[in-house]
């Protein structure tokens, strides 16, 4: 089954930099995580705790591991899966593999857009686009510098033209 | 000492020179002489202690009253020594007497209390000094525009609400503060919980009067008097020389549908204008029962516990005879075990019992040019006013216990009041019969609108009724399908359904307590779709609508097309809705004037249209209340 089509909807898919960008720090996630589950391990290894059973020393830092390189595995199909469309009205945003979601915000509705970047993030130029209502937000994560730039002019415009309110 | 988080107002119109004396002398006079100082500033209180500018401080009494239960508890310590030493050094004198030198006697032992005297006359000084300061520097006015509060004498706050900003204006009489003849007025904005602004706290009237003032502006008709000032016939002084058009409340309840309500029908008293037409009211048999039978009431508690100790004591009863320990039975498990369960549970059923029951004291709703009035409350007495067109959605439901009984509960979001379905505040209906739900909705909810296929033929009142109490498609609603009932949805999946007309969105659901909820189209913020692997499978997907304020309405699991469609429509018109641009204020001249017309045969004949709509069908027909305000161009 694919995903959630919306009939005459064609979806911008977000920055391809936006892979390696996650991939660094999923990496980083799934080290520091392996790290702090061997800690036991170690303190087995090392005598201070040598009466730990084997199958839990190893099997915790293992299955850290193997969740980590799993979630990194998923990393580039994920990503594919998010983009974005902007219509006449409201701007749709698709994510999700096995979870698949579809949100709308209405320009008129927005009450602000936010534009972050995290360390890494800046590294690869891409941004997170944050788009606030009264209701909800909506965040876009993984769009290109420019893209998000633009993405933001535009949006405060339309916001402005067809406002809304509550 | 204007700090750096001075804005740019600092107009502090002499606090400084006075500042330094007064406190020394007010001090003491505010705690020793509470009554004559509370009498005092009454009098100065009403007669509006503005200054040239129109700042208006709180009430002298505020941060005695605020902080009450530090005092008490303060009171209670140094109270509770100051006894014991008394007991000691009168009984225990003898006893005491070697240990001292100077013996027990009675000047001596007087002279041991100087020093706590003296300590906690230091305290109360301070304390006064620190609460004169706070009280002196906070202060709000009204002006055209905009409510402004400033506080903080070392960090100053100033924090300003603009009228057409307003969500919802209550009046607070929390049990301390009334004793001293105080009330809050908490003025909220679309900022999810918070209050955006409390002036707390007012001398009663003088927190009506504000509340009214407030009102006025953000309904525009302040704007409208100042207009209509000139020619003097105009219709603010048409009401306010003869204000006989609004009805006493005491009539009015013949409207409400429930006789054992009924006061004593007296003469039609001349009331403030803002009362407003009763609606109905809860009464106290009735509100007794709800609480008692809710989903969280002690019955359902009790039934649960019953339940749950019927599993364990077949548990216990079967398990083997080696489990068992020295000295103990069967039957002595399952008793210390109930024990151990029924002190916390019967703490929680009287906890909430007791809340239920303070919250829903004396439930009154009136329905007014501001909106829907709300008074309620035993300990603390609570007055919400909830302005036309800022309720979000609304929420019908009937617990499982009272369906024999037809009763109902009604709930409203409103943006001001922040999320969840039990943020205490969003409540307009504690329990009622179904024709009360129906007065209720003709206020907070416009009309369904035309609905599509067969619910095309029904009036909205029987609209309502179909959309909670039916199942499947009666009243033209979508539903769960079939295939997927066995994912989570075995005993919902024929209720759980949804319906647009052309203004609304109606969502039922609960197959043993039913629950409609309804969002208006137009009011709906933002929107997704979900489905997860299971749900895909089934071809089926959830949509959620978001209302301003944080609520959420999900429909779940309808047919993947069903679901999309409701999409792409809603997200269509949540797009284009704009009407509500220009809403900001609710009331326009021509608005009054309609509200007025009708409001004029009502008071005339005290009782006249509402009860003969009632009277036929004991269906009331969703047009029968007056629905001035909910009907926009």
């Amino acid at each position: 089954m694919r995903a959630m089509e919306l009939e005459g909807v064609e979806f911008t898919p977000v920055s391809e930099r936006e892979i390696p960008a996650q991939l660094v720090t999923g990496v980083v996630g799934t080290l520091f995580f392996v790290g702090v589950t061997a800690v036991p391990l170690i303190l087995k290894l090392t005598g201070v705790w040598a009466g730990l059973w084997d199958w839990f020393a190893w099997g915790l830092p293992g299955a850290m591991l193997l969740w980590g390189l799993i979630d990194l595995a998923l990393i580039p199909r994920q990503v594919r899966a998010r983009g974005y469309a902007e219509r006449e009205d409201d701007i749709l945003w698709r994510e999700g593999l096995m979870f698949r979601s579809v949100k709308a915000v209405p320009y008129g509705r927005l009450q602000y857009v936010d534009v972050e970047e995290g360390p890494i993030q800046r590294r690869f130029g891409v941004q997170t686009v944050t788009l606030k209502t009264a209701g909800a937000d909506l965040e876009m994560t993984g769009l290109s510098k420019a893209e998000s730039e633009r993405l933001r002019e535009v949006l405060m415009q339309r916001g402005q033209a067809r406002l809304a309110g509550l | 000492m204007p700090t750096p988080q001075d804005d740019d107002r600092r107009d502090l119109p002499g606090p400084q020179p006075q500042g330094q004396d007064l406190p020394a002398d007010d001090a003491p006079a505010t705690d020793t002489e509470r009554p004559t100082d509370a009498a005092d500033a009454s009098v100065t209180d009403t007669g509006r202690p503005t200054d040239a500018e129109g700042w208006t401080r709180m009430h002298p009494l505020t941060p005695w009253v605020k902080s009450w239960t530090f005092l008490a508890v303060m009171l209670f310590i140094v109270g509770r020594e100051f006894v014991e030493e008394w007991v000691d050094s009168v009984f225990g004198a003898g006893r005491r007497g070697g240990d001292s030198g100077s013996g027990g006697s009675g000047p001596d032992s007087i002279m041991d209390f100087l020093p706590a005297i003296g300590i906690a006359t230091g305290v109360i000084l301070l304390l006064g000094v620190v609460f004169f300061l706070s009280w002196w520097f906070r202060r709000f006015r009204l002006t055209g525009t905009e409510v402004q509060l400033r506080e903080g004498w070392l960090f100053r706050k100033n924090r300003q609400m603009r009228y057409d900003r307003l969500q919802a204006v209550d009046l607070q009489h929390p049990l301390i503060p009334r004793l001293f003849g105080l009330a809050a007025v908490k003025v909220e904005a679309a900022d999810g919980g918070d209050t955006a602004l409390e002036l707390s706290f007012l001398k009663k009237d003088r927190a009506e009067q504000v509340r009214r003032e407030i009102l006025d502006h953000a309904s525009g008709v302040a704007d409208y008097r100042a207009e209509q000032a000139q020619p003097a016939d105009g219709l603010p002084a048409e009401g306010a020389s003869a204000p006989g058009p609004l009805p006493d409340d005491d009539t009015a309840p013949a409207a409400s549908g429930s006789p054992d309500t009924v006061a004593p029908a007296g003469q039609p008293m001349l009331r403030d204008r803002d009362e407003g037409v009763l609606m109905l009211k809860v009464p106290p048999g009735r509100l007794v029962g709800s609480v008692m039978l809710s989903d969280s009431g002690p019955l359902a508690t009790l039934i649960g516990f019953a339940g749950f100790l019927g599993a364990a004591g077949l548990f216990v009863g079967l398990m083997p005879e080696a489990w068992l320990g020295d000295g103990e039975t069967r039957w002595s498990i399952i008793g210390l075990g109930a024990a151990g369960f029924a002190v916390p549970l019967l703490f929680a059923i009287v906890t909430s019992t007791w809340s239920g029951l303070n919250k829903g004291w004396g439930f009154t709703v009136r329905h007014s040019r501001d909106g829907l009035k709300l008074r309620y409350g035993l300990t603390e007495t609570n007055s919400q006013t909830v302005p036309p067109g800022r309720v979000q959605g609304v929420t019908i439901r009937q617990s499982l216990f009272w369906r024999p009984l037809g009763w109902y509960q009604v709930r409203v979001q409103v943006a001001g009041y922040g999320t969840g379905v039990d943020s205490e505040r969003s409540l307009v209906l504690p329990v009622g019969p179904w024709e009360d739900v129906l007065r209720v909705l003709t206020i907070v909810s416009p009309e369904p609108g035309v609905a599509e296929g067969e619910a095309a033929e029904l009036s909205p009142a029987e609209l309502m009724h179909v959309a909670m109490h039916g199942d499947l498609t009666d009243g033209g609603f979508t539903h769960i399908p079939h295939r997927a009932r066995a994912w989570f949805t075995w005993f919902t999946w024929r209720r759980t359904g949804f319906l647009t007309t052309s203004r609304l969105l109606l969502v039922r659901g609960g197959r043993f307590a039913r629950r409609l909820e309804v969002a208006e189209h137009e009011r709906i913020q933002d929107l997704r779709i979900d489905a997860g692997p299971v749900q895909r499978r089934l071809r089926v997907a959830d949509v959620t609508v978001h209302l301003a304020g944080g609520k959420q309405v999900t429909v779940k699991a309808q047919d993947r097309a069903a679901a999309e469609k409701l999409f792409q429509h809603e997200s269509q018109i949540a797009a284009v809705a704009r009407r509500l641009k220009d809403r900001d204020q609710w009331m326009t001249p021509e608005e009054l004037k309609r509200f007025e017309r009708q409001l004029q045969p009502a008071g005339a004949g005290a009782a006249a249209p509402a009860p003969a709509a009632q009277a036929p069908g004991r269906v009331p027909s969703v047009e029968a209340g007056p629905t001035p305000t909910t009907e926009t161009p």
